[in-house]
């Protein structure tokens, strides 16, 4: 640790060679297809993270139709997706096969690869002040891996049999047992080997997260001055690189079992007039080991996206975040606390009750650091200069996500009351809210908050404003009525509800109606962020060198910085990043590497005057480089 | 009748040989008649077959038999199929007729994705015979002939409104390229759009108006959906602890939900609306991390003391000395088995292994426990009796759930689980419970106009005439208990339907003592078989499972 504390800059990254000439050499595939620069591999997750999310936005309107109108024949479904829509109703079958591609493709594809593959990689070097990742081969090794994992997920629905169709979470016997269902044909087997692959490209990527968070910090950057978001793509790559492994395995016996004819997961299976040879497996070995990754993989979604709201609403209000070492605790306890919670998946599937109660028990209490951040967050707010900039819109509105879909897990924590709603339309409500929009509110509120560092260009602030103000109201439209349904019992992954009295009353009926078309609105708010994304790139403004006047490193590059980072020298850093608004400060920021005698920055004597002087604060947009 | 009353009159008047013709020609016609009446005794009875049907088939095959649903439209489903005994195997085990290599089986079961019918058991020839009546009956609803035209009306319309949401979405993409496009053109020719609007004011009060909307939604929605919670009224003991329970977080949570954004959102506002102000370097407060750890803590441990009392009294072992009503469920792609153990209160062990024609849970037939076993098509129980649910599946994971039990448990192949709770109140009690409560429930569900015939006495002669009888039919009055299945397990997952019904103990006892005689060895007939030992275990141990005391006198 000490060794890595005083690291010299000029160690650090290892493609010094490349500082003078960052734009040259080198042909067009080995700078933008098999770039080992950090940069232009975030940039690929990125791309591929919303390809990704739009084909499971779509997908989700599919089956949300299905939903709605049961009993009405869409034709041009029968043009969208052939033989799964005849007469333009959807497939029972395809409907399964949309859920389960849905909940992969967001989980893993878009809230993990997009979500922390993107930032992590851009951030982490620039922000701690390396050159580039520990190891840009493994890194570039990394997306393409995903690369070939998206790959394979999305050939998956063009095979006989459709894709998987069992759920996201993929149980046995349904997912082992080709005969149990079409989904679980080739497409099973391409799902597997697609995670398998997906896994792999975690696993580099989170090595060389760890590796270069605990090694390539700039001299004066000790691990209590690192930006909180540092710490979420640090302690995300931790919990992946611990859990993923497990559902590797799991994977893997999965694939063993439907092909090798092993028994790891299948016990007494009578199916399609025969009785399989499996014997002596157990379907609940196979939970454990899916929720032993499946619920910290819930955090590995999360804390990329709440260190990010930290690093937005601490810059946009103008102030230090609230309680930076009691966010730091707190992300180290849900770290750890979410290892220990696996099984509050699993309360009625008969395994011992007694587990019941220890699971309980640790999941109630993870509830904890996560209301300490909820309120810090808040009292971060208070008494602050807030600058709604898209970015920061979307990190409030991830707040109150992360609030109000966070509180219905003390229901679903809580064994007892997880007997009626487990498998309801209550937990979909719950992980949407949480886990899968408050997520996606930190995504989005990183690409505003840093596409200026992407791409040297801001992002229009107005359609920013209408993005956040559609898909905000869509997303508690959507779900929040959902908890209705919970409580009403509907369970969830069906594909009518006309089988049951207590699922068919008309309210219902009207309430998935709503929903729907709350739903398409809301995937309508997604194309003007695409179009905003898209024609911004090209055609937006400008963007001068520290847009939001941020304190962390990476605005102390030049606006579009080369390989290598910095031109020069890296900076050092000579205090935490968030001296917003510091008394005895002639502006309302102090960039990290600011040394502590530095006259332009500071009131003659530092330390005795805090009387704050008013600076003009310019709007975000409109600031010029310093 | 009436010809009999006529004989009888002329008894007695045998004189002529036009009374001789007449009598023979009344006994031919008596004869004919007993015939067309044995006929009718003894013919299919459509009637009955439609509720087989609907307690047996509905599940997967549409009562609109020109339909598919899971399985196939069952319209001239006689005409088609090979054979009256084809139809039967077929029903009672289709895998196993598909593992003849009977051709027209093999050819269904390619055609639907080579999933199985769910076998049936306990029909006999004769439910099959009724259900076939009453498909044979079955007309495709009258202007169907000459309104083709009709149909396609209402076709078009459903097809309208599938095209009116694609209309929509397409639209808003147009309209949202459109506003693109413009806003380029804006932009290309110096006009500003919103140019005098202040953003952050404006996102400030779009904040506060949010939170102000939004719970006003929220409390309003909430009062439109309260007769529909299942969280209400649990039917059984422990789901009312479990209630309760639920219904305390609820406070706590609710409290937290509202309190939290209401800061949050104010904030948003009050520090929003007014840029340019000094923010305050307020960095840290270790009393307040420390309220708002310490609070949280105090509150989620009181919720978890409360939580492992309810889920220890529902899960845990009920007492031993206490009757328990056995019933076993088993779960199979897309249907549930019931079985209940005969008068000598134990059920005989099974195997899948075992699974052959009539009988597809794998009963072994030659342990003496299994003879009076018997399946049941709704699941009965009895008012305040705990039960022991024994669960099972036979092919994928499935979930026994019984929302107004609070019941939830997997059905795990390989692996048997518990659930054990004692049902309050009868089927017709908690009918009564819901119209009490109000609401829906005790709202007009349809008026339903019968004519009935009735028979008048006026000076001597009787006179018939039709009378139109008004019968009201509220909500609450068709309501029944039911069980779904919540473990995705293919296709079928959303009809894995079964009808709950809690009857007094004096009705249930009626009731077993009617069913107990389909015990499963007049279904299934043992046959001794190489692959399967005759058994020889001992009765007091091994070979059954049984709940721990006996349940039945």
């Amino acid at each position: 640790m000490a060794e890595a504390l005083t690291i010299n800059k000029d160690h650090a990254g290892g493609h010094d060679q490349h500082d003078d000439h960052d734009h040259h050499g080198g042909t067009f595939f080995s700078k933008y297809v098999f770039s080992m620069d950090h940069k232009v591999i975030a940039k690929q997750f990125l791309f591929t993270g919303i390809f990704m999310a739009m084909i499971g936005l779509f997908m989700s309107l599919i089956f949300r139709l299905q939903l709605a109108y049961p009993d009405t024949s869409f034709p041009w479904l029968e043009t969208l997706v052939g033989k799964w829509g005849e007469g333009g109703r959807l497939d029972a079958n395809f409907y399964l096969a949309l859920v389960t591609m849905h909940g992969t493709i967001m989980v893993f594809f878009v809230l993990t690869a997009g979500l922390s593959g993107t930032f992590s990689n851009f951030l982490i070097p620039l922000q701690i002040g390396a050159r580039d990742m520990a190891s840009g081969f493994l890194n570039m090794l990394s997306y393409w891996f995903f690369f070939a994992s998206c790959t394979l997920m999305i050939s998956s629905l063009f095979v006989a049999g459709g894709p998987a169709g069992g759920g996201w979470t993929v149980y046995p016997p349904l997912s082992a047992v080709p005969e149990a269902n079409p989904g679980s044909g080739i497409g099973m087997d391409l799902w597997l080997m697609s995670m398998a692959l997906f896994i792999v490209s975690s696993l580099l990527g989170g090595i060389n997260y760890i590796t270069t968070v605990l090694n390539l910090r700039t001299k004066g950057l000790s691990m209590t001055r690192l930006p909180l978001t540092i710490w979420a793509f640090f302690l995300t790559a931790i919990i992946g690189v611990l859990s993923f492994p497990v559902l590797f395995a799991a994977a893997l016996l999965l694939l063993m079992d439907r092909n090798f004819e092993t028994s790891f997961f299948l016990s007494d299976i009578y199916v399609a007039g025969e009785v399989l040879d499996h014997e002596g497996g157990s379907p609940i070995l196979f939970q454990h080991l899916f929720w032993f990754l499946g619920h910290p993989e819930v955090y590995i979604v999360l804390l990329p996206a709440l260190g990010i709201t930290s690093e937005v609403i601490s810059t946009m209000s103008r102030k230090p975040i609230f309680g930076y070492r009691a966010m730091i605790g707190s992300m180290l306890a849900i770290a750890l606390l979410s290892f220990v919670v696996w099984a509050h998946h699993m309360f009625v599937t008969g395994m011992n009750p007694m587990l019941g109660t220890v699971f309980m028990l640790l999941t109630l209490i993870i509830a904890v650091p996560s209301a300490v951040k909820a309120f810090n967050y808040i009292t971060t707010l208070w008494q602050g200069n807030l600058k709604f900039s898209p970015a920061m819109l979307f990190s409030i509105g991830l707040v109150s996500l992360f609030v109000s879909g966070g509180v219905t897990g003390i229901f679903l924590g809580n064994a007892a009351i997880d007997i009626p709603l487990h498998d309801t339309y209550f937990v979909v409500a719950h992980f949407h809210l949480v886990m899968g929009s408050a997520s996606a509110f930190g995504f989005f509120a990183g690409v505003y908050h840093w596409f200026p560092k992407f791409f040297g260009r801001m992002m229009d602030h107005k359609l920013g404003v209408a993005h956040f103000w559609l898909t905000f109201a869509s997303v508690y439209l959507v779900f929040f009525p959902m908890h209705f349904m919970g409580m009403g019992g509907m369970p969830r992954r069906y594909y009518d509800f006309s089988a049951f009295e207590f699922t068919s009353f008309e309210i219902y009926t009207d309430l998935s109606q709503f929903i729907t078309i709350a739903a398409i609105l809301g995937v309508f708010g997604q194309f003007i962020f695409l179009g905003n994304f898209l024609v911004s790139i090209f055609r937006g403004k400008k963007a001068p060198a520290n847009p939001w006047n941020s304190n962390t490193l990476e605005w102390t590059t030049p606006v579009n910085p080369g390989h290598g980072n910095w031109p020069g020298a890296i900076p050092e850093v000579h205090r935490w990043p968030y001296d917003y608004s510091m008394p005895g400060v002639k502006k309302d920021y102090l960039p990290q590497h600011i040394p502590d005698d530095d006259p332009d920055w500071f009131i003659d004597v530092p330390d005795t005057t805090p009387e704050p002087i008013q600076t003009p604060t310019p709007t975000p947009e409109s600031v010029p480089s310093k | 009748m009436h010809s009999r009353a006529t004989y009888t009159k002329n008894n007695g008047v045998l004189s002529s040989p036009a009374d001789w013709l007449r009598r023979s020609a009344l006994a031919v016609f008596s004869l004919l008649m007993f015939l067309v009446i044995q006929q009718d005794v003894f013919a299919a009875d459509a009637a009955k077959g439609q509720q087989l049907f609907q307690a047996n088939c509905a599940r997967c095959h549409s009562t609109v038999l020109t339909q598919d649903l899971t399985g196939p439209a069952l319209y001239e489903v006689s005409e088609r199929v090979p054979s009256k005994e084809w139809l039967y195997g077929w029903i009672r085990n289709s895998a196993e007729i598909i593992a003849t290599g009977d051709e027209y089986a093999n050819s269904i079961y390619e055609e639907w994705n080579k999933s199985a019918m769910s076998a049936m058991p306990h029909l006999t020839n004769e439910d099959i015979d009724d259900i076939v009546a009453w498909i044979d009956g079955w007309a495709p609803p009258a202007d169907d002939a000459e309104g083709g035209a009709a149909t396609i009306t209402v076709g078009d319309d459903d097809t309208l409104s599938g095209l009116r949401s694609l209309a929509i979405l397409l639209g808003l993409v147009v309209l949202g390229l459109l506003g693109l496009i413009g806003a380029q053109v804006a932009r290309l020719r110096g006009i500003e759009f919103f140019g005098g609007v202040n953003f952050d004011k404006l996102n400030a009060r779009l904040f506060l108006g949010f939170f102000v909307v939004g719970m006003i939604a929220v409390f309003w929605s909430t009062s439109l959906y309260t007769d529909f919670f299942v969280l209400d009224n649990a039917a059984s003991a422990h789901g009312q602890e479990i209630d309760q329970l639920f219904w305390i977080t609820m406070v706590v949570v609710f409290g937290v939900f509202v309190l939290t954004n209401a800061v949050l959102f104010f904030f948003a506002y009050r520090y929003g609306k007014d840029g340019g102000r000094k923010a305050r370097y307020y960095p840290e407060n270790n009393r307040l991390e420390m309220i708002w750890t310490v609070v949280p803590a105090i509150t989620l441990t009181i919720l978890v003391i409360f939580g492992i009392r309810t889920w220890n009294s529902t899960m845990g072992a009920p007492d031993p000395s206490e009757e328990v009503l056995l019933v076993e469920i088993s779960g199979e792609q897309w249907g549930w088995t019931l079985r209940y153990p005969g008068p000598d209160k134990e059920l005989g062990d099974l195997d899948v292994r075992r699974i052959a024609g009539a009988n597809n849970l794998g009963v072994n037939m030659s342990n003496p426990r299994s003879h009076d076993d018997f399946i049941s098509n709704d699941l009965v129980l009895k008012k305040g009796q705990r039960v022991d649910l024994k669960i099972r599946s036979r092919d994928v994971l499935h979930s026994v759930y019984l929302p107004h039990f609070r019941v939830k448990m997997d059905a795990v192949p390989g692996m048997d689980t518990r659930f054990h709770f004692v049902p309050l109140y009868t089927s017709s009690e908690y009918r009564q419970i819901l119209k009490e409560g109000g609401g829906y429930w005790a709202e007009l569900d349809s008026v339903r106009t019968m004519e009935v015939e009735k028979m008048r006495i006026e000076n001597g002669d009787t006179i018939t005439f039709k009378e139109t009888v008004v019968d009201s039919v509220f909500h609450y009055e068709g309501f029944d208990y039911e069980l779904a299945c919540t473990e995705v397990c293919g296709r079928g997952h959303f009809s894995m339907a079964k009808k709950v019904i809690v009857l007094e103990p004096e009705e249930y006892d009626a009731w077993f003592d009617s069913i107990k005689t389909h015990s499963l060895i007049t279904q299934i007939p043992y046959e001794p078989s190489d692959e399967f030992p005759q058994y020889e275990g001992d009765l007091a141990d091994e070979g059954s499972v049984s709940g721990k005391t006996p349940i039945l006198e």
